[in-house]
């Protein structure tokens, strides 16, 4: 592989990934890191790594096509509806789950532009932990990709998901293996990053943007 | 008998959320799963508005776009873009094919009803 190339790989994120790039040299392969709100898919065989509290992280792998991508992201509080455990269809009018949606689409549609193919997604789910940001929002997180992923018809072939601690992920796109390390250290931090996060998407502008071409 | 609205996106999500919008404020939406199932729509009836996803297997929606144009049923239907990209680089391409409205995902349902009741009335 050339030094830097990652011709075969795209942030899926508007931005640029946030993460740092890295050696790791337990899984022997370059690592990129992801933050909450970042996304990236690729062919390279590296490793994405990401920390999560009550976020959500997806992977998605094709075995045929050997490739696969991961987000991590926070639905924001729904404030009209909160605690509400209604169908995320009916509730797509609600900024929570559009932001949702969109953060899974981008993903699925990074991965099909380089040669994955939607009927062969497979899909695993980490993080929603209790009581790291409030104490439903892992739960509803959780909720809301779950039914995402059946509506679209992407099979869950692993989740760990839940309980209280936080949760350190690996995924290596090139094969669709997951390693989990469940962080026992104080998680103050993870909290205050996925609180931040929380607190951005609050202010943010989840709606879209309308461009009518002139005649 | 409500307007009649082609729906092409590859997402099922996608074709419920906006199938739902459309169909409860009266419009007949008739959903396809990609360009290609898209454009063999166009040839069955003319549709008041077309509403297409941009990244799509098969035929993806500027390909849609400029077979639309070609097509005798549906060369003046009025087409919105769809899409979670926002680059000028692709916007220009969509309106170069014949878009008339580029929507940025995500979106209210509202916003995108309100854009179809622009272009083809209630």
């Amino acid at each position: 592989m050339t030094k830097g190339g990652c011709s075969d790989s795209e942030a899926v994120s508007p931005r640029r990934a946030s993460g740092s790039r890295y050696w790791d040299s337990r899984f022997e392969r370059r690592a990129l890191t992801l933050l909450p709100g970042d996304g990236h898919a690729t062919a390279d065989d590296i490793v994405l790594v990401t920390v999560l509290g009550s976020c959500i992280a997806t992977c998605l792998y094709d075995p045929v096509a050997r490739l696969g991508g991961m987000n991590h992201f926070l639905l924001p509080e729904d404030a009209r509806r909160k605690g509400s455990a209604a169908s995320w269809l009916e509730s797509y009018d609600h900024p929570a789950t559009r932001y949702g949606s969109v953060a899974m689409e981008r993903l699925v549609n990074a991965l099909l532009s380089l040669g994955a193919e939607r009927s062969r997604l497979q899909a695993k789910v980490f993080g929603a932990s209790r009581g790291i940001v409030a104490s439903d929002v892992g739960a509803r997180n959780l909720s809301f990709v779950r039914e995402y992923l059946a509506t679209e018809g992407i099979p869950v072939f692993g989740e760990e998901t839940g309980g209280g601690g936080a949760r350190k992920i690996h995924f290596m796109p090139a094969s669709g293996d997951v390693y989990v390390k469940r962080i026992s250290s104080p998680t103050e931090w993870i909290a205050a990053r996925e609180g931040d996060y929380a607190e951005r998407l609050r202010d943010s502008d989840t709606d879209g943007a309308i461009f009518i071409f002139p005649e | 008998m409500g307007k009649k609205i082609l729906f092409v996106d590859d997402s099922a999500s996608m074709r419920q959320v906006v199938g739902l919008a459309l169909t409860s404020a009266g419009y007949e939406v008739t959903a396809a799963i990609d360009g290609k199932d898209g454009a063999s729509k166009l040839d069955q009836e003319r549709f008041a508005c077309i509403i297409t996803d941009l990244n799509m297997p098969n035929m993806n929606g500027i390909e849609l776009i400029k077979a639309a144009k070609l097509n005798v049923n549906n060369k003046f239907t009025p087409i919105i873009m769809l899409t979670t990209k926002s680059s000028d680089e692709m916007k220009k391409q969509g309106q170069a094919a014949g878009a008339k409205v580029w929507v940025v995902k995500p979106f209210k349902p509202d916003q995108l009803l309100g854009v179809v009741q622009k272009l083809v009335g209630a």
